[in-house]
């Protein structure tokens, strides 16, 4: 395998859900890629899939959610159908999770010294002191002031932003390959996402960890992502690297989102900026009841007959860029 | 600061308990003033019969001639000293007859208590860890029946059972006739317990193992049981660590709660098994008319569940960091 080969790649694959009136398909025929080391950014409205994605991604799916088909790629390995022993292996060893809720995502009756010293207890078989003194050391590198004593606090004496840093450690302290963050900082007010974010790439620049980004801010995707995938109900309808679809969005509702966002045309976006997805006209379909073509037509200035009977291709914009639209083909080709 | 601070919080529990366990004697006094009967005629009964000069010196006795406030005030005034009074019935001092049955309730409860928490847990969060499953419908059903059963039922049935058609038990009693020496003395109490514990924890086995349940498919569905598979752990840690812990906060809660209840479940099992402790003293009191043995068992009980409650609060203590503080 060469360094170019994507790190974790997923090929096509779909998510079901399993209701008392039939199944609904969540995720349909999604594939990306992350790069080693690199930040893939996934940006889409509420509840196209994202967090999907990422569970699918961990094989830790709620209950009645089902991968149908498709294939998950980690490091040459098709972890799709993997043991539940293997999968336990890899999460929190080689895939890490930090999750939206930092306020309900630590358990509240252990210490986070404890609940940092697990993991690595867990996947490197280090003695009960090492564990801590390795807790130490994350809750350091996370820069929690006074680290040694904060090791036996428990999560509800720390706020908001403080638990997020101790997710970050505990997600980090095994030194994983891939990161996943879904939406890390929500839940934090906006000064405080700045500081996660920076200390997000701090810790990337030295441990060399992928980070797929989940996120609502389009000023953190263009400061952090090197890639970017779009997703819309539960389909991924354009990616590629960040530069060229902030420069040049090629699905129609990813230039909706930028618009809506015009400091991205510059290029240029402080980190934690107000630039989050805002609206754009329409309702997003519900996922019991698709339109037959384009998901995105009935909000879709450009759409015709076609758009709506029948469903777009991927399409080549550009290196490595493309998009799931009739629309872009047409621009690309005149 | 902080030191004076938690003796002086201390201080204050301790008072609130003193001036509540006045209260019950003050209200269990009183309430047996109101109870029919008069433990004189029944005294004179169990002699055979006596006449009236008798009977009025019996009352002058024990001071039963005397206004119901004058008896409260010497009543409470000798507990106050630690003095519960005679026993009409045993004619021994209510503290030295107390003492001697305490023992065997608090081993009773205590162990009905222990294995009702312990197998009502395990078989709530075993149901809660699949919520449709086999398992989950038998542990209702089990638990709707052993709710619903009447405590002597479930007495009377597992001594037909297991003391009669298949004696592997002993029927009633906490000794066996001839008391064997050293360990065995301690087995043959322990062969004795196991029928009355087990019909005690039987119906709060059920009790637990559906707050168990309840308690765990909540927890079970939290954000930081993802959170600790997302570590990677093995679904027992996540069951029995992280989701345990969290499950325990309201059973423990109950526990304390109710402990009085459980008392008031002893004093059946005690009489049904002939177990010698408070609970059969109390029924034996009140056919006795036994009122000052009545009123020690009403206050030791109020203590003992005072006790109970206060560990009950350093386990909760224990388990949710959340409220040390306070
Ligand atoms: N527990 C659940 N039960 C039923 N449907 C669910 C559940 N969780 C998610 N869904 C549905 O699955 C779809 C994908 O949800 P997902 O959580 O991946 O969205 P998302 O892109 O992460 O949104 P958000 O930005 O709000 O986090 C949504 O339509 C949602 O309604
Ligand atoms: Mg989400």
């Amino acid at each position: 395998m060469t360094d170019t080969a994507p790190f974790l790649e997923i090929i096509d694959l779909s998510v079901e859900m399993k209701t008392e009136t039939g199944t609904i398909r969540v995720l349909d025929n999604v594939s990306l890629q992350i790069r080693r080391g690199t930040t893939l950014g996934i940006v889409g409205e509420s509840g196209c899939g994202k967090s999907m994605t990422a569970l699918a991604m961990m094989r830790l799916l709620p209950p009645g959610f089902e991968i149908t088909s498709g294939q998950i790629i980690l490091d040459g390995e098709d972890i799709t159908r993997a043991s539940d022993a293997r999968m336990r292996a890899l999460r929190g060893n080689d895939i890490s999770m930090i999750f939206q809720e930092p306020m309900t995502s630590l358990n509240p009756v252990f210490t986070v010294g404890d609940q940092i010293a697990e993991a690595v207890r867990q996947h490197q078989g280090l003695d009960k002191a090492k564990a801590e003194q390795r807790a130490i050391e994350m809750l350091k590198s996370v820069q929690i002031p006074g680290a040694e004593a904060r090791l036996h606090s428990y999560p509800h004496e720390f706020s908001g932003g403080m638990r997020q840093r101790v997710m970050i450690a505990m997600a980090l302290a095994c030194q994983p390959r891939l990161i996943i963050a879904d939406e890390p900082t929500t839940a934090l007010d906006v000064t405080v996402q700045a500081q996660i974010f920076a200390l997000m790439r701090e810790l990337q620049e030295e441990t060399g960890t992928a980070i797929m980004l989940i996120t609502h801010d389009l000023g953190a995707v263009a400061e952090l992502a090197d890639d970017v995938a779009v997703f819309y109900s539960g389909w991924r309808i354009e990616s590629g690297p960040a530069a060229s679809i902030l420069r040049n969005a090629s699905h129609p509702y990813t230039s909706g989102l930028m618009s809506c966002t015009p400091r991205l045309r510059l290029g240029k976006a402080a980190a934690g900026g107000a630039a989050d997805l805002r609206e754009i006209a329409g309702m997003v379909p519900q996922l019991g009841q698709m339109p037959q073509g384009c998901r995105f037509a009935p909000r879709c200035a450009l759409a015709d007959d076609h758009c709506r009977s029948a469903v777009p291709p991927d399409v080549g914009v550009a290196p490595a860029h493309s998009a799931k639209c009739w629309k872009t083909e047409a621009e690309v080709l005149a | 600061m902080d030191t004076f601070q938690r003796l002086s919080s201390t201080f204050k529990r301790l008072l609130e308990a003193f001036l509540l366990v006045m209260a019950v004697v003050v209200l269990n006094f009183l309430l047996i003033q109101l109870a029919p009967g008069d433990p004189v005629e029944v005294i004179v009964g169990e002699m055979g019969g006596a006449s009236e000069e008798l009977m009025a010196q019996l009352r002058a006795q024990y001071g039963l001639d005397r206004p119901v406030i004058e008896q409260l005030g010497i009543y409470v005034g000798k507990v106050l000293t630690g003095d519960l009074g005679y026993s009409y019935y045993f004619n021994t001092p209510v503290l030295d007859l107390l003492l001697q049955r305490v023992p065997a309730t608090v081993l009773l409860v205590m162990t009905a208590l222990f294995l009702s928490v312990l197998v009502g847990t395990i078989a709530g969060a075993v149901s809660a860890k699949k919520p449709d499953g086999i398992g989950s419908h038998i542990v209702t059903i089990i638990s709707l029946v052993g709710y619903s059963a009447p405590v002597f039922w479930i007495g009377m049935m597992l001594i037909i059972l297991f003391a009669s058609m298949w004696p592997i038990f002993p029927v009633a009693g906490m000794y066996s006739i001839r008391r064997p020496d050293g360990f065995a003395y301690y087995v043959d109490i322990l062969h004795h317990l196991a029928l009355p514990a087990i019909t005690l924890a039987t119906i709060y086995v059920a009790f637990y193992s559906r707050l168990a349940r309840t308690s765990m498919i909540e927890v079970l569905g939290q954000d930081y049981i993802r959170t600790a598979r997302a570590k990677g752990l093995s679904e027992r840690k996540v069951v029995w660590k992280h989701g345990l812990k969290n499950g325990l906060i309201p059973i423990v809660t109950m526990v304390g709660l109710q402990f009085g209840q459980l008392f008031a479940g002893a004093v059946l099992v005690e009489t049904v098994f002939n177990w010698p402790g408070l609970g059969r003293l109390a029924y034996e009191s009140i056919l006795r008319r036994d009122y000052p043995t009545l009123l020690g068992i009403l206050l030791f009980s109020a203590v003992l569940v005072m006790i109970a409650n206060a560990l009950t609060d350093l386990a909760y203590r224990w388990i949710d960091p959340r409220i040390r503080k306070t």
